[in-house]
């Protein structure tokens, strides 16, 4: 290739907006060309100019939780309106003499509904304790606050993050809630002291499968996972299936 | 859970994560940080009720950045504030200068770091100085790393108005902090 015919597309070759093929024809040009190098090298350095000084701050940090907050407000205008129209199809139904038909499901424990009921709050109110991808270091933040002394899982798959945690309550305990990032979604995780909390069913199935998940729960369409390991209850909430989330709690343990 | 929970669950955390590149361009049509908050509200409180239109799995960005560019033309039209001083409309063709009409400099690689590491806040006021159709352009590619045919989505054109505002609003900017740097004694002429 010619100057003449790279000059057209040399903008396109520093965007990365070339197919493969030119992008190698456009480089191999490159090597030899000191004048095209010339006016890529500006192009580059412009962009790169750009990219250090034109950046603004982020968004302020209220934004997100004032956007939040009235999206949440319209989303429970629309829920109360349907709830009316639901209240009158269920009293509709009654007078049918249908009331007899009910569908049986499984109740939660209180641990799961407690601990989708935090995971969500969290999603409300952003509160971050201690932002942080290190587990060290976030250990060492719950031991300070929390003499809590137990080690945070290592979960092996890459497409977890760890992205930090705060101080929380469940069921009155005092809680570490930890946060990740889990293949695009939310996942939070608890943990805690069990003083005073009955725990002996947990203790039981957990020595009679060897498995390390004793407890395997759905509540409100979240997936509730816990274990217990040295003396500290753990749970973790996600928007995953069971077996996904088993897997990842395992992967921290072998 | 229902789907208007998963929705709205959902709908967070694309948020979330698109809320810093939202505020960036508010701001840069805007000028201003507390317009920019108002109309980064405005346009994901627009994308959430249209959220059942919008296709998971394609691109959430160009959609919401799309909506931001429609809610601060229905804000200008409101505000009817010295109209013509913000021009969002799609230039024709016919209008568009040629993207060879300006070329980019060729610049002198000795003098290019020094050349360039003397801009912070210049780089932000000479950018203020472009044209918004070809300042926008550009953002949206070195600063918000947009690809042409999600900045063709966002701004509403075709991708080669795209390509030739890029070129252009370069090329303007080039010649600004070439300008700059010459005047304040940066830049030798020799070196040029």
């Amino acid at each position: 290739m010619s100057c003449n015919e790279i000059l057209p597309v040399i903008q396109d070759f520093v965007d990365h907006e070339l197919g493969d093929d030119d992008m190698q024809r456009v480089a191999k040009h490159m090597e030899g060309c000191q004048p095209c190098t010339a006016v890529v090298g500006g192009l580059r350095e412009m962009k790169a100019c750009l990219r250090r000084h034109g950046r603004p701050d982020p968004a302020p940090a209220g934004l997100l939780e004032r956007v939040g907050r009235e999206l949440r407000g319209q989303e429970r205008g629309r829920a109360i309106r349907w709830g009316r129209l639901a209240v009158a199809a269920v009293m509709l139904i009654a007078v049918a003499g249908l009331v007899g038909l009910r569908v049986m499901r499984p109740q939660p424990t209180p641990l799961a509904v407690a601990a989708v009921g935090v995971h969500l709050d969290r999603v409300h109110t952003q509160k971050m304790g201690h932002a942080s991808n290190d587990c060290d270091e976030l250990e060492e933040f719950f031991r300070q606050k929390l003499q809590l002394g137990a080690a945070l899982p290592r979960f092996s798959p890459a497409d977890i993050s760890l992205k930090g945690g705060c101080l929380t309550s469940l069921m009155d305990h005092d809680s570490a809630i930890v946060f990740y990032d889990y293949k695009g979604r939310r996942a939070t995780m608890f943990m805690l002291e069990p003083r005073g909390l009955d725990t002996s069913a947990m203790d039981a199935a957990q020595a009679a499968s060897v498995q390390l998940i004793c407890m395997r729960e759905e509540y409100d369409g979240y997936q509730v996972i816990c274990w217990k390991r040295d003396g500290v209850l753990f749970a973790m909430v996600a928007e995953r299936s069971q077996t996904e989330l088993g897997e990842l709690v395992a992967s921290a343990y072998k | 859970m229902s789907a208007s929970r998963e929705s709205l669950l959902l709908f967070e955390q694309l948020m979330e994560r698109h809320m810093d590149i939202v505020f960036h361009v508010a701001r840069a049509w805007s000028g201003d940080s507390q317009e920019a908050e108002d109309l980064t509200q405005i346009a994901f409180l627009k994308a959430f009720k249209a959220f059942h239109r919008f296709q998971i799995g394609t691109n959430f960005k160009a959609w919401i950045l799309g909506i931001l560019r429609n809610s601060f033309i229905d804000a200008k039209r409101k505000q009817k504030r010295r109209p013509g001083t913000v021009s969002l409309q799609a230039l024709s063709p016919l209008q568009e200068p040629e993207a060879s009409a300006v070329p980019i400099e060729a610049v002198n690689l000795e003098s290019r770091e020094v050349f360039y590491d003397l801009f912070g806040d210049e780089v932000a006021r000479l950018l203020r100085q472009i044209p918004d159709d070809f300042r926008m352009a550009v953002l949206l590619s070195d600063v918000e790393g947009l690809s042409y045919q999600e900045i063709a989505e966002v701004l509403d054109c075709p991708i080669g108005t795209v390509r030739s505002r890029i070129h252009r609003g370069r090329a303007l900017l080039q010649k600004r902090l070439r300008d700059y740097a010459r005047k304040a004694g940066y830049l030798r002429e020799a070196a040029s």
